[in-house]
C-alpha cells in the first residue's frame, strides 16, 4: 500500500492545531480530546495512581456538569 | 464550533458503548478487554483508567449539547421577557430525560474504583456491567433524540 505522505502529513498539521486550540479553549471539546489523547497515549503499565485521580475527578467533574438542572424555560 | 462538537460526537460516537474506546485502545495497544471482564479479562486499574477516560468522552458530548441547550433556553427567556413567543426547545426535555440515567451513575462509579482499589474482581465486574447498562440506556435515549448516532 502506498501512503500519500504529503496529505497525511497535512492531516497531522491540521489535528495538532486543533487539538491545542482545543486543549486551551478550556471547553467540554477539550476534556473530550484530552480523554481520549489519555486512553490513546498510555498503555496499561504506564497508568499510574496520578493518572486513575486525574481521569476520576475529569469524569466527575463532566458528570457533575451535565446532571446540574437546565434553566425553566419562561 | 460545528466542527469542534462534530470532533467530540465522533470521539462518542466511537467511545458511547464505553467499551467502544477500550476496543479501539485494545487494538492499537493490545489492551485487555473491558466489555467481557472475567477472570481472563479482570478489571484493572488500567481497564478503569480506559472506562473512566472513555465515559469523560462521552459526557463531553453530552456537555457540548447541554451547554448549547442553555444558551437557547437564556436567549428564548430573554425573547420571552421582551413580549415574543417563543416555543419551548426540545432540547431541555432531551435533557431531563438523559439526566435519569446520569444521575444513576456517580453512586455506581464509587462502588467500581473500591472494588477496584481492593482488587475485588467479582464485585467490579457486577458494577461494570451495571454502569456498562445504564450507558447502553442513556445511549438509546441519545441516539433516538439525535444527540448523537
Amino acid at each position: 500500500m502506498r501512503f500519500n505522505l504529503q496529505r497525511l502529513f497535512d492531516i497531522g498539521m491540521k489535528a495538532t492545531t486543533f487539538i491545542t486550540d482545543a486543549a486551551q479553549s478550556g471547553s467540554d471539546v477539550s476534556v473530550g480530546v484530552k480523554a481520549l489523547t489519555n486512553i490513546l497515549s498510555k498503555k496499561p503499565d504506564q497508568v499510574t495512581n496520578k493518572d486513575l485521580d486525574e481521569a476520576e475527578a475529569m469524569l466527575d467533574a463532566q458528570i457533575a456538569k451535565f446532571n446540574e438542572e437546565l434553566p425553566e424555560e419562561k | 464550533m460545528w466542527k469542534s462538537t462534530k470532533i467530540v460526537l465522533l470521539g462518542a460516537a466511537l467511545c458511547m458503548p464505553l467499551g467502544g474506546c477500550a476496543s479501539l485502545a485494545e487494538n492499537a495497544l493490545g489492551l485487555p478487554g473491558i466489555l467481557t471482564s472475567n477472570v481472563a479479562n479482570p478489571v484493572t486499574p488500567a481497564v478503569l483508567y480506559e472506562v473512566e477516560n472513555g465515559a469523560s468522552v462521552a459526557f463531553a458530548a453530552l456537555n457540548t449539547y447541554r451547554t448549547n441547550c442553555r444558551n437557547k433556553i437564556q436567549a428564548d427567556n430573554a425573547r420571552r421577557r421582551m413580549g415574543d413567543t417563543v416555543p419551548p426547545q426540545g432540547c431541555r426535555a432531551i435533557v431531563v430525560q438523559l439526566q435519569v440515567y446520569t444521575r444513576r451513575i456517580p453512586p455506581l462509579l464509587g462502588q467500581l474504583r473500591k472494588f477496584v482499589h481492593e482488587n475485588d474482581q467479582v464485585n467490579a465486574g457486577v458494577v461494570l456491567t451495571q454502569v456498562r447498562a445504564l450507558i447502553d440506556q442513556f445511549r438509546t435515549v441519545a441516539a433516538t433524540n439525535g444527540v448523537m448516532s
